[in-house]
């Protein structure tokens, strides 16, 4: 696999398109995600934005378009590629996903036994480590059933960046969670971009935590991306939706109120 | 000409019915071949990384299982002894009562009730326990951090179950027995000597052989159609009820059935063509 640039785009979207039980929910998406940089995906609620995650990491195929890593086709991956590409990508759930079986140290060390051989001791080592930058070390043995929703969204990350990848890709990072606890969230994800320079792809209808941690965004509607740049050129975008979107207003092209004919004849348009 | 009404609401309601299990029934058998692929692969790098749940699995499947089983074993022996002693007795075979509990008992109702049993019991709860990790999205989670959620969810209850329902079976045989005897001996009379040679000279290898196979393939049922349903519930906790209980009574209409071809393949094909096998 070919190294990836320093700042080159460590995934490359073209054309994506996805349907989902006969719903369109990517019709033609393209974009780049450069390395060591935070890429923000915003979109309305229900507008498929946990799938395009899936479709990346490569448990979803998808019906039209490629997304490219490494110069090559995702979906041409052998199983051992595909291996190799879940080895360097970490994935942060929106419930968290924590095995509930099994106590938080055994959660971040399952990564870590599955592709690594590497002595008990050394594993425990690295789980504490793993813990110790999400703030939770001293946690090993508790079951995640006894955290709080924040705390497991912590171990979330430590799992998710148990074996240093090189992407974490994460499903709203802050939903659900009070401002400060989802500050914390965003403050480590920040933190793992800056200083361990991990690419991130983070997917969130937040808009403050979406300004306050990107380097480049992504709008998604209706299945089409309607803008994406920086966060100020975001801002100073002149799309409609766009407009209506970031301010949050009920007035605009976003159509709230249906009436039914109009959704049923919006439905049968192929 | 007098048309004949074609009743297409109930045509059309068979036909997606019976494509939808057909969609199940292949949909199962893959998961058989990818359950076997995983424990192949466990066995050629000799690591299995539900090690553990495999520990755990076969504690939950045998040891908790037990008492229960035996309770029930117990119970069945002492009705077959109470059922078959007069009619026996107006023969005056009442000796033959050891042998009449173990064919029964061995042949067809230790692998059956066992089996059944532990469908409400284990079955039920991996379909929960698996429904609920897909709900949740661990199942994804799993595969995201490259692990086989086959090889890692099914594969060590499957050999968890191969393993121990046959053991339970054993148990099952030998407590019946014994509550056939404390009927035999402790209420008619019957010396323990001639119940226990009695229950001997009736067993033939064949009895433990149909015993044996039945029980594993009892196993496999309960461990594939509960993995199954758990691995395709979408949606919340609702459809984990619902999926767990579809588990438990399919699994059992299931059983039921090989049990009938499996009787059928070892004691009625040899009578029926005059084949004397074992």
């Amino acid at each position: 696999m070919a190294p990836s640039a320093a700042t080159g785009p460590i995934i490359r979207v073209e054309n994506l398109a996805k349907r989902l039980g006969g719903r369109v929910v990517y019709d033609g998406v393209s974009f780049d995600v450069p390395a060591r940089k935070i890429t923000v995906v915003l979109g309305l609620s229900g507008e498929g934005k946990s799938t395009l995650l899936r479709i990346l990491a490569g448990t979803l195929p998808p019906d039209g378009g490629r997304v490219i890593v490494g110069g090559e086709d995702l979906a041409r991956f052998s199983p051992e590629g595909l291996r190799a590409w879940r080895r360097r990508m970490g994935m942060l759930f929106q419930a968290a996903a924590l095995f509930h079986s099994m106590t938080v140290g055994e959660n971040v060390a399952l990564p870590i036994l599955e592709h690594t051989e590497l002595d008990p001791g050394v594993i425990s080592l690295m789980v504490r480590l793993k813990l110790e930058l999400v703030g939770l070390s001293g946690f090993e043995h508790l079951r995640p059933g006894q955290l709080s929703g924040g705390m497991q969204k912590r171990v979330a990350l430590a799992r998710a960046i148990a074996l240093d990848p090189e992407v974490i890709f994460c499903d709203e990072p802050t939903a659900g969670l009070d401002p400060i606890v989802a500050g914390v969230i965003v403050k480590l994800i920040m933190d793992l971009n800056r200083r361990l320079g991990i690419t991130a792809v983070v997917v969130t209808h937040d808009i403050e935590a979406a300004f306050r941690m990107a380097d480049q965004m992504v709008m998604l509607y209706r299945g089409r991306m309607i803008a994406c740049g920086s966060p100020e050129e975001i801002r100073a975008h002149p799309d409609p939706v766009l407009r209506q979107f970031l301010s949050g207003s009920p007035e605009g092209p976003i159509p709230m109120r249906r009436s039914g004919e109009e959704f049923l004849a919006d439905l049968l348009k192929v | 000409m007098a048309a004949i009404r074609v009743p297409e609401r109930t045509l059309g309601l068979i036909g997606r019915n019976g494509i939808t299990l057909l969609r199940h029934i292949s949909s199962v058998w893959w998961l058989f071949v990818e359950t076997l692929r995983a424990l192949r692969q466990a066995a050629l790098t000799r690591r299995l990384l539900g090690e553990r749940a495999l520990y755990r699995q076969m504690e939950e499947i045998g040891v908790r299982s037990l008492p229960i089983i035996v309770f029930i074993a117990f119970l069945a022996g002492l009705i077959l002894a109470m059922q078959t002693f007069f009619q026996m007795q107006r023969l005056g075979a009442q000796s033959l009562i050891g042998g009449m509990v173990a064919i029964s008992l061995t042949r067809e109702l230790a692998p059956l009730l066992t089996a059944l049993i532990v469908a409400g019991r284990v079955g039920a709860a991996f379909t929960a326990e698996i429904g609920s990790m897909k709900v949740s999205e661990e199942v994804l989670a799993l595969e995201t951090i490259g692990i086989n959620p086959i090889g890692f969810l099914v594969a060590p209850r499957f050999l968890a179950m191969t393993i121990m329902l046959p053991c339970l079976v054993v148990f099952a045989n030998v407590l019946g027995i014994l509550g056939g005897y404390a009927i035999g001996a402790g209420h008619f009379d019957i010396s323990a000597g001639s119940y226990l040679s009695s229950a001997r000279d009736a067993l033939a290898l064949k009895d433990f052989a149909s015993s044996a196979v039945k029980s594993v393939l009892f196993g496999w049922i309960i461990v594939l159609l509960s993995c199954y349903r758990g691995l395709i519930v979408e949606g919340g906790p609702e459809e984990v009820g619902r999926s767990t209980m579809e588990a438990v009574v399919s699994s059992m209409v299931l059983i039921i059935l090989v049990d009938f071809f499996v009787t059928g393949f070892f004691y009625y094909s040899f009578y029926l063509f005059k084949v004397e096998v074992i």
